[in-house]
């Protein structure tokens, strides 16, 4: 898929950086596409990208996602017009529905910690909003069920709490 | 700025507290209320980054807005000092008055369909209601407005337009047989919902589970009662007619819930409202005498359980035999300052002889700072007078509205003076003086049209702007 990815984006024009992940995996991108990444966006302008970007806390998995992402939003953050490339709204409206939805504990938490390790505003965005998704409507033991957390109040703790906000819980 | 290393114990992985707080930061409070009681590092997470702002929310009753009969804007009942809250509906541009249609948790609905916040002074206006298509003929209804807020839950607001049976001038006994047997309300009723997501209008269907009230002939014929105090409470709309339509919002359906049959046997005055324990039906008739009934909404099934009956003749007449004229509470008196302020030269007098100059007396100055928070249990029903040498054995009360989350019931008498009715201890307080500077010279009638308990809310998605009627008029 990285390879694809890397073949669609080459007749674009423009600069190819290579992104090493974590385990070794190579994905190679445009610099449009890259640097919807604020962090590879510096480290192009300060001249960082010859050896390959190394990202030794991103999995190549996660990588994958990230890249597939990428190349399908480069059209919005194209600044000189180029269209061509760029995907219609409906189609990237669906891409990131898919995307979200099909997405679970831990890859989801692995994918935003790369959106915020590689600062893509976007993507953390998007993916910040689904675990809130999730969290919505939850009492607070579906919640520790859920995000498999353990209870560390004492029952008057808890209900001490709980208190503090009683408008907020029916009856 | 020291941030704590984990968020989320126990996930394989581990989200940074900032991460987390950008998750929270999108949810609703009653969500993070929730939150606040799942872990240590979660409620710490909220608490220092004040995630959760419980201080904006309508949790408290600031006062009663009251809209007069010929008065132009809505004035506001409150202890003082006049607070944060401005209280003036004075900061949009409107042709006329701003009439107010609805209120749910601190956003107004006018009649002009504009939405209206008067704490954060924001305002939209919605588009123009689309025409019907349904099948329904509209010489013999007409639409009220309600609105649907809950900031708790959701910063989005709807606005539901429901259809009443018109009284009188088009006769549907004698002109049209079959209308006249159809049922009311009919099923599916569609209605017309703004969404503030979708930013347009929509029809939605919501279907009647259980039997109508009666027909559209017999709707006419009831459509003299009194229809104030529909509300929004968990979910569902609750609409006051010569029954109470309850429509749920999320599924789509509909019931007409009876009144007590008691309530009808001697034409009282009847007012719906939201209070501590849900859903209250009072009913006051002219010589005083108060019932209370609560919906009970358990086991699929609504019944109304009589909570309270008293006679408050007795009460009322004891205060008025006191003398004082400041209560806790004061009006605003907000179209007397901004006639004479903002609007000089643009009375609008019924009586025309009257000198507005009048309006510039020196003594007008609002009573001394005081909580603002009414507490229910401050005011001394015995040291805390009202005035009045007048109108003492003919005075009587009428509903102002339902304190929204304790069992008070708030009141106005005849003679123009607020009145806090305590369920609990069966005490009736007088709250103070009413009565709008100089009305007699603006209106004929002296009366008030409607009342709206206010919660004021300082989270809204109604969009900034600086535009004011005052701007306007300066133009």
């Amino acid at each position: 898929m990285a390879a694809a990815a890397a073949e669609a984006t080459i007749d674009g024009g423009g600069k190819m950086i290579i992104l090493i992940s974590a385990d070794g995996k190579r994905f190679e991108v445009t610099e449009a596409v890259a640097s919807q990444s604020q962090l590879i966006s510096n480290m192009i302008e300060d001249d960082c990208t010859e050896n390959g970007v190394r990202l030794p806390n991103v999995d190549g998995d996660i990588l994958t996602m990230v890249v597939d992402y990428c190349n399908m939003h480069a059209g919005d953050a194209a600044a000189d017009g180029d269209t061509t490339k760029a995907s219609s709204t409906e189609e990237l409206k669906k891409f990131d529905a898919e995307l979200v939805q099909a997405l679970e504990n831990p890859v989801l938490f692995k994918l935003i910690l790369a959106a915020n390790f590689l600062n893509i505003k976007s993507l953390l965005d998007m993916t910040c909003q689904r675990v809130a998704d999730m969290m919505s409507g939850k009492t607070p033991e579906q919640m520790r069920e859920t995000f498999s957390i353990e209870n560390d109040f004492t029952p008057e703790e808890e209900a001490a709490i709980r208190q503090e906000n009683a408008w907020a819980f029916d009856d | 700025m020291e941030e704590a290393p984990l968020a989320a114990r126990g996930v394989e992985v581990v989200l940074p507290e900032d991460v987390l707080a950008e998750i929270l930061r999108r949810l609703p409070p009653r969500s993070l209320a929730a939150l606040r009681c799942v872990c240590t590092d979660w409620r710490s997470t909220i608490d220092s980054r004040r995630l959760l702002r419980a201080d904006l929310l309508p949790l408290s009753l600031a006062g009663i807005f009251i809209d007069f009969w010929g008065l132009r804007f809505p004035d506001f009942f409150s202890r003082p000092p006049p607070t944060p809250i401005s209280g003036v509906f004075d900061f949009f541009p409107l042709e006329e008055g701003p009439d107010i249609m609805d209120h749910c948790n601190g956003l107004f609905l006018l009649f002009s369909l504009l939405v209206v916040n008067p704490a954060t002074q924001r305002w939209a206006c919605l588009p123009p209601l689309p025409s019907h298509s349904t099948e329904l003929d509209f010489r013999f209804l007409y639409d009220q407005g309600l609105i649907v807020f809950d900031p708790i839950v959701s910063p989005h607001y709807e606005v539901f337009m429901i259809p009443f049976v018109k009284p009188g001038q088009y006769c549907i006994e004698r002109t049209d047989l079959v209308l006249k047997e159809s049922e009311w309300p009919p099923s599916p009723l569609i209605l017309h919902v703004f969404s503030s997501v979708a930013e347009r209008w929509e029809e939605r269907s919501f279907v009647r589970e259980g039997d109508s009230a009666g027909t559209v002939a017999y709707a006419q014929r009831q459509c003299h009662l009194d229809k104030r105090g529909n509300f929004y409470w968990r979910g569902a709309l609750y609409v006051n007619s010569y029954f109470l339509m309850r429509i749920s919002i999320s599924d789509g359906s509909y019931q007409v819930i009876h009144h007590p049959i008691e309530v009808y046997k001697s034409r009282p005055y009847v007012y719906f409202g939201k209070s501590e324990k849900g859903v209250y039906l009072a009913s006051l008739t002219i010589d005083g005498r108060l019932s209370i009934w609560v919906l009970d909404e358990s086991c699929g099934q609504f019944k109304w359980v009589l909570e309270h009956q008293n006679n408050l003749k007795p009460l009322l007449l004891r205060l008025n035999r006191s003398k004082q004229v400041y209560g806790p509470w004061i009006l605003r008196d907000i179209n007397y300052h901004l006639y004479s302020q903002k609007f000089p030269g643009e009375w609008d007098l019924y009586d025309r002889n009257y000198d507005p100059s009048h309006f510039h007396s020196p003594n007008d100055e609002a009573p001394a700072e005081n909580n603002f928070e009414w507490h229910s249990d401050d005011d001394d029903i015995v040291d805390n007078q009202c005035n009045s040498e007048e109108r003492n054995s003919g005075d009587y009360l009428t509903f102002l509205g339902f304190h929204p989350y304790k069992e008070v019931v708030f009141m106005s008498s005849g003679s123009m003076k607020g009145f806090a009715y305590h369920l609990k201890s069966s005490k009736l307080h007088c709250l103070g003086n009413l009565y709008p500077k100089h009305y007699k010279h603006f209106a004929q009638h002296e009366h008030i049209r409607e009342s709206f308990p206010y919660t004021p809310c300082w989270v809204d998605e109604l969009p900034e702007t600086s535009i004011s009627v005052y701007n306007l008029c300066q133009d």
